[in-house]
C-alpha cells in the first residue's frame, strides 16, 4: 500500500501523463492519456469517497468499458496497471506488414510462366505485382484474355484466375501459389472448349445474330433472324455439345414447322464434328435465310426497326427482345412483356389464369400477357 | 440514348422520324421539341382538292411521362383554328383516338394523319353545334371533356 504522497510521485513516474484533482465531496478525477501498444488513449478516471473506481475510454476501447466496472483496485496505480494490461492483450497489435519475400517470389514465378508458355499473344503484370493479363491464342489462333490477381496475405494460393470470358463459372478453377498451375487450368479449360468455339463461330459467320450483340466467348446462345418477325433461339451446353440443344421460336406460331421437324428427327440426332451442319439437319433448313441489307439513311428515318415493340418503338428493353407476338397473321405487331403488361394494367385488363388478356394494341384482336417476372 | 427512360426514347425516335421523314403537309418544329421533349408544335397544310387547301394550321402536343401508355392532349393554336365540325373554336378536337381510343400503338404520326383525314373529309366549313356553351365551359385540357363522339363520318 502507497501512502497518499507515494502514489501521487508514483503516478508520475508510470503514468507521466495524467493528472489528478479532487472535488469539495472528495471525489477524485485522474484525466489524461495512457500509453498501450504504442497507441495513445485518452482516459478519464472517476474515484469515489468509497475508493471504488469509474473509468471512461475513448470510442475505440468502449467494448471494455463494462470489464473495469466490476473490478477491484486498491489504488489508482493498479487500476491504470489493469486497464493497460487488459487492453493490450486484447487489441491486437498493428504490425507493418512485409511482403518482400512474395513480391520475389511472384516476380520469380511471373518470369517462368512467360519463358514456359508459347502460346501467349501477350502478357503483362501491373506495377504493383496485383494482377497479371494474359492473351492466350488457342489452336484456332482465337484470343482468350484472362486476368490473374496475386493475394499477398494468402502465402498458400497467392495465385487467382477473377477475370475471364468463357462459358463457366469461377468455382472451376482452384488457387494456387504456382502461376503455370493456375494458368494451365485455364488452358486446359479454353482446350476443352474448342468444338463449343468452332460452333459459335459458325453460327456467328453464317447466320444474321440479332443477339446477343456484341458476342462474346461466354454466350452459349444465339437468337438467328429468320424473318421480319421470327427468330429462333439456339441454347447448348458447352460441355455437353452432343446433347440435342434447345430450340425455341420466336414469332407467330402459324408461321414456324420448326418443332414439327425437331420432333420428327429428335432420334436422328447424331452429332458429329460438323454440329452447325447436324443442327441445320435437324430443323430441317438447308442454310438460315440472311436479312436483307437496309440502308443507312433509310434505317435512322425508320420509326418501328423490324422486330421492335409496337408501344416502346426499340428492339432492346432491358437487354430484353419482344416476346409477345399476336396471334392476328395480317397484324404480326410484338411486344416486350413489360409494355403489354403495363398497357393492358392501365385499362384494367382482366386476369385470367396468371396472364392479362384484352386487346392488341394495334389491331384490337385478342392478345394475353403473363405477368412480367 | 443510355440513360433515357423508355417514355423518352420512345419521343426522341418519334421526334427523328418525324423531323427525317414526315407525312406529306406536316412538319414538326424542331427548335421548340428538342428543347422540351414533352411539348411540340407541328405545322399542317389543309391537304390539296379539300376545303382548307393552302390553309395552315398549328397543332399543340403534350406529352405526360406515362407516353404512350397515355394519351397526348393534342389541340390546335396559334391564330388559325380550322372551322371544322370537330373542332371548337379554342382549338379543342373531338376526336376518339385522342382519349378513349387511345391505343400505345399509335403515334403522333398516326395523330397527325388522322387529323389531316378529318379535315379532309369534311364537306361543310361550320362549328360545332354546342361551340359557344362548350368554350365557356370547358376545362383547360380538352383530355378532362366527356367526349360524346356521335359522327363518324366527318
Amino acid at each position: 500500500m502507497y501512502s497518499n504522497n507515494e502514489i501521487d510521485i508514483n503516478l508520475l513516474l508510470n503514468y507521466p501523463l495524467i493528472s489528478k484533482s479532487i472535488k469539495e465531496d472528495g471525489t477524485v478525477t485522474y484525466k489524461g492519456i495512457i500509453e498501450i501498444n504504442d497507441e495513445d488513449y485518452s482516459v478519464s478516471i472517476l474515484q469515489s469517497a468509497q475508493n471504488s473506481f469509474t473509468v471512461q475510454l475513448p470510442e475505440s476501447l468502449k467494448q471494455f468499458e463494462n470489464y473495469f466496472k466490476t473490478s477491484n483496485s486498491p489504488d489508482i496505480i493498479s487500476y491504470l496497471d489493469l486497464i493497460k494490461k487488459h487492453v493490450s492483450s486484447n487489441v491486437p497489435q498493428k504490425k507493418p506488414s512485409n511482403h518482400c519475400e512474395i513480391f520475389r517470389q511472384v516476380l520469380h514465378e511471373y518470369q517462368e510462366f512467360t519463358l514456359f508458355f508459347m502460346n501467349l499473344k501477350s502478357s503483362h503484370i501491373s506495377y504493383d505485382l496485383s494482377k497479371i493479363n494474359v492473351i492466350a491464342l488457342d489452336e484456332q489462333n482465337r484470343e482468350h484474355p484472362v486476368e490473374i490477381r496475386v493475394n499477398f496475405e494468402d502465402k498458400a494460393n497467392i495465385f487467382e484466375i477473377s477475370e475471364y470470358d468463357l462459358p463457366c463459372e469461377k468455382d472451376k478453377f482452384k488457387k494456387s501459389s504456382y502461376l503455370k498451375d493456375v494458368y494451365n487450368q485455364f488452358v486446359q479449360m479454353v482446350e476443352s472448349l474448342q468444338p463449343f468455339f468452332n460452333l459459335m463461330d459458325d453460327f456467328d459467320a453464317n447466320c444474321d445474330i440479332l443477339d446477343p450483340v456484341p458476342q462474346h466467348r461466354r454466350h452459349n446462345y444465339r437468337r438467328i433472324w429468320l424473318g421480319d418477325s421470327s427468330s429462333i433461339v439456339i441454347t447448348v451446353d458447352p460441355f455437353k455439345l452432343s446433347e440435342v440443344p434447345v430450340i425455341t421460336f420466336l414469332g407467330p406460331e402459324g408461321l414456324t414447322d420448326i418443332y414439327v421437324s425437331m420432333n420428327r428427327n429428335v432420334h436422328n440426332w447424331s452429332p458429329t464434328n460438323d454440329l452447325y451442319h447436324e443442327i441445320l439437319k435437324f430443323i430441317e433448313l438447308e442454310s438460315f435465310p440472311r436479312k436483307p441489307a437496309v440502308p443507312e439513311d433509310e434505317k435512322d428515318g425508320l420509326l418501328l426497326e423490324t422486330g421492335g415493340c409496337s408501344i416502346c418503338f426499340s428492339l432492346k428493353l432491358d437487354d430484353k427482345f419482344p416476346e409477345i407476338f399476336c396471334k392476328n397473321k395480317s397484324c404480326n405487331n410484338c411486344y416486350h412483356i413489360e409494355c403489354l403488361y403495363e398497357w393492358l394494367e392501365s385499362v384494367k385488363a382482366p386476369t385470367v389464369c396468371h396472364k392479362k388478356v384484352g386487346a392488341c394494341p394495334n389491331c384490337e384482336k385478342a392478345i394475353s400477357c403473363p405477368i412480367p417476372s | 440514348m443510355a440513360g433515357m427512360s423508355p417514355s423518352e426514347r420512345r419521343l426522341q425516335k418519334e421526334l427523328m422520324s418525324l423531323i427525317k421523314d414526315p407525312p406529306p403537309g406536316v412538319s414538326v418544329d424542331a427548335g421548340i421539341a428538342e428543347q422540351n421533349l414533352l411539348h411540340w408544335i407541328i405545322n399542317m397544310e389543309g391537304a390539296a382538292g379539300t376545303l382548307y387547301e393552302g390553309e395552315r394550321f398549328q397543332l399543340q402536343f403534350k406529352f405526360s411521362n406515362k407516353y404512350p401508355f397515355d394519351s397526348p392532349e393534342v389541340t390546335f393554336v396559334g391564330p388559325n383554328i380550322p372551322t371544322h365540325p370537330h373542332v371548337y373554336s379554342n382549338g379543342h378536337i373531338c376526336l376518339s383516338i385522342l382519349t378513349d381510343d387511345w391505343s400505345p400503338a399509335l403515334s403522333v404520326q398516326s395523330v397527325c394523319l388522322s387529323i389531316v383525314s378529318m379535315l379532309s373529309s369534311c364537306k361543310e366549313k361550320q362549328r360545332p353545334p354546342d361551340n359557344a356553351f362548350y368554350v365557356k365551359t370547358c376545362n383547360k385540357n380538352p383530355k378532362k371533356t366527356k367526349w360524346w363522339y356521335h359522327d363518324d363520318s366527318v
